[in-house]
């Protein structure tokens, strides 16, 4: 009866399927994807907080997460996923990470789905446009195209505040913008100021005409539910790396 | 053991895993949650009508213009590809495998992004103009080795008699060959149609307005700003209240064409 137990067998197999599926897995003190390793979800790039140069991740929010991980005692991965996967809680929710670290504003609407660390960096909106488009500020922006990443805080911004004939463009990922405009498909960019300041960098045709105080930070996120010591855990080493002069010098190697 | 037994016991297995998996999965789901997740009937109301009057509509538009813009193109090179000049089917041939061997995707943001760095070059009509040309490009290389078959599969007595009757090459082509090839290939190209319906989810990366999303961006969306998962069952249905009849119309061509033969 070999084909009876091969079916038995199928079945028990099948059986483990789902229920692994479903528990979810997770082993060690924080309930962790991979053991010993603090998997980081971020959207990349986002140039200086998290960016790719010479094979690797680099940026802010990679060797902040560092540190952290370096905290715990654990290793840290840094994986690429879609924003509006960390977002919804999806990338942590469905196994690939167990913290997002990708300049996320905190928002309460956002609250619903992922839960926030206590704030790591402030937050500004900006405008950046051509030097020799004769832009001076978002008023201008009248019968204009204007271009923000979909579903970002800046993008809220525009919506809110542009005039109501300008033309907002939303593009899925960031680095997408830069491209957009020298493409010609926008007269500029609002979005948070480390970014367009990086900008500035590489490009000297281009300017930040004005920049937006909006009362945000950044925060690092975790699924909604059953993350709670990690989520304490992380707060604590970012309140040592804050005292111990880490976080200062992490932020003068980025923003000098 | 006797070989009908040994059938109907493996019958009987493979029907009791299925029901087991079935089962398992009734159970160990979490219902409730699913449906406030994926079945939110406050949100999906809410979709409506702009999931109908703006994202259906533009996806509708993108693919009628891509595919218009990818036929002419396919004819063009399909022609190319049989021309007794070599450098016209060597053009044909490398356009042909090409774009064939590139992602869409790529294609687009070539035309869209690529086009206007590197040349100075812009496409017009925005949104539609730039994807529609992308996504043409890449349909032109599918569709002109159909309707190239198509045109082989008309016997050549055709043309000869044509021609015999003091008819042109060209006028032979136009008006013998080519309308008895596309009876044969209305059904593949049917399929290539649904597939570009499919592809111009491929769109967002041009960057959207509020009138220019097509269903999947406008799904996408909204799933973002409601975190929940209902907005994409609802773009879902309408992809296939759209699909599902030209699936069908498909294989009732090809039923058609089979019995016709």
């Amino acid at each position: 009866m070999r084909r009876k137990t091969n079916a038995a067998l199928m079945l028990v197999l099948a059986f483990a399927l789902i229920a692994s599926s479903c528990a979810g897995g997770g082993t060690g003190e924080y309930d962790l994807v991979a053991e010993g390793t603090l998997t980081v979800c971020s959207e990349v790039p986002y140039r200086p907080m998290e960016f790719e140069e010479g094979g690797v991740y680099v940026g802010f929010d990679v060797d902040l997460m560092q540190a952290i991980a370096d905290e715990l005692g654990l290793e840290m991965e840094f994986i690429n996923t879609g924003f509006d996967a960390i977002t919804t809680g999806s990338a942590m929710q469905g196994g690939q990470c167990d913290i997002a670290a990708s300049s996320i504003t905190i928002l309460p609407e956002r609250e619903e789905n992922i839960d926030f660390s206590d704030g790591y960096f402030d937050a500004e909106q900006s405008l950046l446009v051509k030097k020799d488009s004769g832009i001076t500020s978002l008023s201008d922006f009248s019968g204009r195209t204007l271009g923000v990443q979909s579903v970002t805080t800046g993008a809220m911004y525009a919506e809110e505040n542009a005039p109501a004939d300008t033309e907002i463009v939303a593009f899925d990922a960031g680095g997408d913008l830069f491209v957009a405009m020298e493409a010609g498909q926008i007269e500029g960019i609002l979005q948070d100021l480390v970014v367009n300041g990086d900008r500035l960098v590489d490009d000297d045709t281009v300017t930040i005409v004005e920049t937006y105080p909006t009362d945000e930070v950044y925060g690092l996120a975790v699924q909604e539910e059953g993350k709670e010591s990690l989520l304490e855990a992380v707060n604590d080493a970012l309140q040592t790396l804050r005292d111990n002069g880490t976080y200062d010098t992490i932020f003068a190697k980025w923003f000098g | 053991m006797k070989k009908g037994t040994k059938q109907r016991l493996r019958r009987g297995t493979l029907y009791a895993l299925l029901l087991a998996i079935v089962f398992a999965i009734a159970l160990l789901a979490d219902w409730p949650r699913i449906q406030r997740a994926f079945f939110n009937p406050e949100i999906a109301v809410e979709m409506f009508p702009e999931v109908f009057t703006i994202a259906a509509k533009n996806t509708l538009l993108y693919t009628f213009f891509s595919f218009a813009f990818g036929l002419v193109l396919a004819l063009v090179l399909a022609l190319m590809k049989r021309s007794t000049i070599r450098p016209y089917r060597w053009i044909a041939t490398t356009y042909i495998e090409l774009f064939r061997g590139l992602p869409a995707l790529v294609t687009i943001i070539l035309i869209a992004f690529g086009l206007p760095i590197a040349l100075g070059v812009s496409i017009p009509g925005g949104t539609l103009g730039k994807g529609a040309i992308g996504l043409g490009i890449v349909a032109a290389a599918y569709m002109a080795e159909t309707i190239r078959a198509g045109i082989e599969a008309v016997p050549r007595g055709q043309m000869e008699a044509a021609r015999s009757l003091g008819m042109s090459r060209a006028t032979a082509m136009a008006f013998i060959v080519l309308p008895q090839a596309f009876r044969v290939i209305i059904p593949p190209l049917t399929n290539e149609l649904v597939l570009l319906i499919k592809d111009t989810s491929l769109f967002f990366v041009l960057g959207t307005t509020v009138v220019t999303k097509e269903l999947t961006k406008f799904g996408r969306d909204l799933m973002n700003t409601t975190f929940n998962g209902t907005p994409l069952i609802v773009i879902a249905l309408v992809y296939l209240i759209i699909t599902l009849p030209m699936t069908r119309l498909v294989a009732q061509l090809e039923k058609r064409a089979a019995r016709a033969r």
